[in-house]
């Protein structure tokens, strides 16, 4: 139970570190490169066809080779979506019509392998993309697509809060769990990680003012009217064509 | 009193709760989706005690007499009122501390 408390928030920290990348010179506009993200992850979301999600998982592998990103920091992610939709559809594999014969239905399978398929795309493709760009540059992109001020700062915030926050947990739960004395079981794990909650709060209000005057000295959000202006080229192009494609192909 | 948000972004509220029941209710009808814990509850046979134990008119964010989507829209608009009226009390709150 704290191996796994702890194993848990620190991937999820972990994750989000991914995310939290840099790339100076990304080969897409920032603003297209989101738009696209955006668009692709609705039409994995939502799409009704098999063949739809399992192109892009393909394409976001080909966009991993192309774009030159580490194939295991991108699997990250993704396999995270793919263990969490797994367990949220557990219930459709395991409890069918016929619950007490415990004899899987082959409909409810497939409805919850098509839910994990359509979930495990949309993170595919979406984080392909946004490691690509980086932070900064995701930014960028959202600013360029007129984004209010307060959700571009919302966005890059948790990006570069979470991490913190998590790994800040993470060792409020070591502290306390290393003064019990008794023997740890589940009933005094749980006890623990309720006793933490109040100080966690307290902490992570208390970190996420001072991360947020670090940012703002650092000036990410003081000149937010003066985005970088990035030009279209033809990477940029190809990316749009084969969104709108993909989009049409789900609408067909 | 200041407000706490921008007019660009209070816009933009609007607008995503506008096009919200088309993710939550249309789209999300049309891929057939269904909490799997609701699936897994109805294949034991167990009782639906929804109604019973929640106090709320507006269950699953629905309003009683009118269609799913404008109900999602109004169920938005609730929520986001709601929160901004947290935030500015509190905001009005503190800056009265201070």
């Amino acid at each position: 139970m704290r191996r796994l408390t702890r194993a848990v928030l620190e991937e999820i920290a972990e994750i989000l570190d991914i995310l939290n990348s840099e790339n100076s010179s990304p080969v897409f506009n920032p603003s297209v490169a989101v738009l696209s993200a955006l668009i692709l992850a609705f039409t994995a979301s939502f799409s009704q066809k098999t063949l739809v999600p399992l192109f892009l998982i393909l394409a976001s592998v080909a966009m991993a080779f192309f774009l030159e990103i580490d194939l295991k920091l991108w699997i990250k992610p993704v396999v995270l979506t793919f263990l969490a939709t797994v367990v949220i559809s557990a219930p459709l594999i395991l409890l069918p019509e016929n619950a007490f014969l415990f004899k899987p239905e082959i409909s409810r399978i497939e409805e919850a392998l098509f839910l994990i398929l359509r979930a495990t795309a949309a993170s595919a493709i979406f984080t392909i993309l946004i490691i690509h760009i980086g932070w900064t540059k995701l930014l960028e992109g959202l600013r360029g697509l007129c984004l209010p001020e307060e959700f571009v700062f919302l966005i890059g915030f948790s990006i570069k809060y979470i991490p913190v926050f998590l790994r800040d947990t993470c060792k409020l739960v070591a502290a306390k769990e290393a003064r019990m004395l008794k023997g740890l079981k589940y009933k005094t794990a749980w006890r623990s990680m309720a006793a933490v909650a109040g100080e966690i709060l307290l902490r992570s209000y208390e970190k996420s003012l001072k991360l947020h005057l670090a940012l703002n000295a650092r000036m990410f959000y003081i000149f937010p009217s003066t985005p970088l202006k990035h030009s279209i080229n033809t990477y940029d192009v190809v990316l749009l064509i084969c969104t709108a494609l993909i989009v049409a192909a789900m609408m067909l | 009193m200041k407000f706490l948000i921008s007019k660009r972004a209070f816009f933009l509220i609007i607008v995503l709760v506008l096009v919200s029941p088309v993710f939550g209710v249309i789209l999300a009808d049309m891929v057939g989706y269904h909490e799997p814990l609701d699936l897994a509850a109805e294949a034991l046979g167990l009782e639906d005690k929804n109604e019973e134990i929640n106090w709320t008119p507006f269950i699953d964010y629905t309003v009683p007499g009118l269609p799913d989507p404008i109900g999602y829209v109004l169920a938005g608009f609730m929520g986001v009122v709601m929160v901004l009226a947290l935030g500015m009390g509190m905001a009005k709150i503190l800056s009265r501390e201070k």
